[in-house]
């Protein structure tokens, strides 16, 4: 009796076991659906919330527009503040699938790209559009190497703003002005709590918000030309005024909302609208925040530059890149052209919070804090951001989280400036 | 008697001829099938699973930070391994998978047994009771993770229960950055490399509340594994233990317990591994808490590889992990395995 495999098995088999291993060689195609002649555009980024998400949707009804028949393909990953979108996006850049353009930050985020070739050139669109005299210099060199372009900005948050309830200060008798030094800053937390409130308003469950503060405060210690030295490298992480910053972050840590560790800088955001707390130190993302709470400007919250940083701007730039390998080439090229132009700025600026890029953009449509932003923007001294990835490393970015999440237990100023010593050395 | 008696072995002359070629080959004739059939999933795993774990040793003793893949080898090869065991963060992520992995197990068991005790001898609504306690299992930890962070923030959740019971102070929860039961100090002149610990060993206070948590999700899972055993124990037994003179506490002790120890092994495998490996509940719950008390190898593996780019760190963390699970794993197979040929 012959006991013989049925032939088409066999195939079958043989078939199965060359699906296997060109399944895991054939990365260098991009994969995908639509081919390249399909009349569509995706648009990667992180933004998902309420204000962000319409902000984007400015951006692409301003390329829709322009562009008429294009489909918009709106691939934005939801959660952990980009950490999620991140894993996404670089998953898919090492499988040579990038979306068509993605959102990134300038500085250290977009030169990871750019050195890796992950990016195009778009010196093209910069001499179109003439957006070398519209966009501050320093926003061009950010996202630039070696005199090229490689992303086009959107618009600007301003990192360091120190946001406080009105109606709590008013009754502490606390007076914060943009003249406030760090010391009655401190000096106000301790009349605020002999008042029974909470001072410090700290939404320590993300990451990035004591980061933030230390940030701020750092900044003030140094001062724009220090921190330019500080984060170039000319100026070491272990420096008198480092640690001496790091002292002020602990004199303030002891202020901060007992319930700190279990909040998102969102909720922390919310407290402070509801007057749970009474002063916090964050982006200019919170204003949205504050104002969907229900909070109005000038009744019920104030703003000043955080202490020590009056004539700084903290920049933290929503900037767009183009894939260098993209499927849809053209289509993106005219994207990052569109959300360059005046009327599209303005537009998503009115839904993101943040401020137009060019400084041809009219702000007297835009809410109170968002014009008084732009003036700041376009008249003080602008420096790059290190929690959001902007003046150092990611590796870094990650040491300094690290290192602050650290430190705001143990308080041990000379173990974090050695930490971020090390970290910086590499 | 006749009827025991076993078949009687066929005569000689029934059984096969001898095949003519040799074993070798009519072994392989006889498999042929066998092998062809499984060759592909053979070949899918050995890629998918094996290759992959290999890419991953590979990649956590390279280079490579950014996004550009660099395989080239550090030197020594070790060196990643090496900074990363020696930072307070990833010391603090092993003492607290030790510390939660250890606790949550007790907790998930003990409470899983109790509520199949109880469901199994209910007198009535034990499918009732059944469905209620295994519902947690249903939901996804992101969202148990959120609706107990909320219950554990000290000003706005439980507390609040436990003020109108006159506790003014209630405990801080996941917000507590304090360790108890710190021994470092003690190991400290005993291990060898002097300063090497940098964090206290002990019991983070703030892991507690997500022990609770996981066993609030997985104690009906372990219900239902512990039921299903009782279902299939003989009624002889209670009866003859009873006969024997056995109360209800003896019973349980003696008889039941036993029984049921097969069950706990699979699900202290099961429970563990878990256990070990856990990132969702822990970062939509706590994330990496108030001075990593409740940060966990997983949440460091993403952040590393993700955010910090150092793809090398991050594979050497998962490595680690890697090989706490297998630890859990291999003992547990391997015993399968022996039981199997016997």
């Amino acid at each position: 009796m012959k006991h013989r495999i049925p032939r088409y098995l066999s195939a079958a088999t043989a078939v199965a076991a060359l699906l296997t291993v060109s399944a895991c060689g054939g990365g260098s195609k991009p994969a995908g659906s639509g081919g390249s002649d399909a009349k569509q555009l995706e648009v990667f980024s992180w933004w998902t919330s309420g204000s962000e998400d319409a902000a984007l949707k400015e951006l692409i009804a301003g390329f829709k527009k322009d562009n008429p028949g294009v489909k918009v393909v709106n691939g934005a990953v939801a959660g952990g503040g980009g950490g999620n979108a991140q894993a996404v996006l670089q998953t898919r850049l090492q499988g040579s699938n990038p979306p068509d353009t993605w959102q990134t930050h300038p500085g250290a985020a977009i030169g990871e790209y750019i050195n890796s070739h992950l990016v195009a050139d778009l010196s093209s669109v910069y001499e179109q559009d003439s957006l070398n005299s519209a966009i501050p210099r320093e926003l061009v060199t950010s996202v630039s190497k070696d005199g090229k372009p490689y992303g086009v900005s959107t618009g600007a948050h301003r990192g360091n703003v120190l946001w406080f309830n009105k109606k709590l200060t008013a009754q502490a008798g606390v007076e914060l002005t943009a003249s406030t030094t760090p010391d009655q800053l401190v000096d106000a937390f301790t009349e605020l709590k002999a008042k029974g409130i909470t001072p410090l308003c700290l939404g320590g469950k993300d990451a990035f918000a004591a980061a933030e503060l230390f940030e701020n405060i750092l900044l003030g210690a140094l001062g724009p030309n220090g921190w330019d030295s500080l984060t170039s490298g000319n100026t070491d992480w272990d420096d008198a005024k480092v640690k001496q910053a790091a002292k002020l972050f602990a004199k303030m840590l002891p202020y901060a909302d007992p319930d700190a560790s279990a909040l998102s800088w969102d909720q922390a955001t919310k407290r402070l609208a509801s007057g749970d707390c009474a002063v916090e130190s964050m982006g200019d993302w919170a204003y949205g925040e504050l104002v969907k709470d229900g909070a109005k400007d000038g009744t019920d919250f104030g703003y000043i530059p955080q202490p020590g940083t009056k004539g700084t701007f903290v920049t933290v730039v929503d900037t767009f890149v183009v894939a260098e390998n993209a499927k849809h080439k053209e289509l993106a090229l005219k994207w990052a052209s569109v959300i360059s132009s005046p009327e599209v700025q303005l537009a998503f600026s009115k839904d993101k919070g943040s401020t137009p890029i060019r400084g041809d953009v009219p702000t007297d449509s835009l809410p109170a804090y968002q014009q008084q932003a732009a003036k700041s923007f376009r008249g003080d001294s602008l420096v790059q951001s290190i929690v959001h990835g902007e003046a150092m490393s990611p590796q870094f970015q990650q040491s300094f989280y690290d290192a602050v999440t650290q430190f705001v237990q143990s308080k041990d100023a000379d173990s974090f400036v050695q930490a971020l010593a090390t970290a910086a050395k590499g | 008697m006749p009827v025991l008696t076993r078949p009687a072995a066929p005569a000689p002359h029934m059984t096969k001829p001898p095949a003519k070629t040799s074993a070798g080959s009519s072994r392989w004739r006889k498999h042929r099938f066998s092998i062809a059939v499984l060759t592909p999933s053979l070949i899918m795993i050995g890629i998918f699973v094996y290759g992959f774990i290999g890419y991953s040793v590979r990649v956590s003793v390279s280079k490579w930070q950014g996004l550009n893949p660099d395989l080239s080898p550090r030197d020594p090869l070790y060196q990643t391994y090496d900074d990363m065991f020696h930072t307070p963060r990833f010391q603090a992520d092993l003492r607290n998978v030790t510390v939660f992995t250890l606790l949550f197990l007790t907790l998930a068991v003990v409470v899983g047994l109790v509520l199949a005790l109880l469901v199994h001898n209910a007198l009535a609504g034990r499918t009732f009771f059944r469905g209620v306690f295994l519902f947690p299992y249903a939901l996804s930890f992101i969202v148990t993770g959120v609706v107990w962070r909320w219950i554990f923030t000290p000003s706005t959740g439980a507390n609040l229960i436990l003020q109108g019971l006159g506790v003014d102070h209630g405990p801080k929860w996941i917000t507590d950055p304090a360790v108890a039961g710190d021994v470092s100090s003690a190991l400290e002149p005993i291990l060898p490399g002097g300063h090497f610990i940098q964090v206290e060993l002990g019991v983070p206070l703030a892991l507690i509340p997500v022990v609770i948590a996981a066993s609030w999700q997985l104690g009906g899972f372990v219900m239902a594994n512990y039921l299903a055993a009782l279902t299939a124990m003989p009624e002889e037994l209670r009866e003859a233990a009873s006969l024997d003179g056995a109360g209800t506490l003896r019973y349980h002790w003696h008889i039941v317990l036993p029984w049921l120890r097969p069950v706990t092994a699979v699900v202290l495998i099961l429970l563990g591994h878990i256990s070990l490996k856990s990132f969702d509940l822990v970062y939509a719950m706590v994330g990496q808490g108030p001075g990593f008390a409740t940060d966990v190898p997983g949440i460091f593996v993403f952040e590393q590889t993700f955010r910090a780019l150092r793809y090398n760190t991050g594979a050497a963390a998962s490595v680690v992990m890697f090989l706490l699970v297998a630890a859990v794993m291999v003992p547990y197979l391997y015993r399968s395995v022996i039981r199997e040929k016997n």
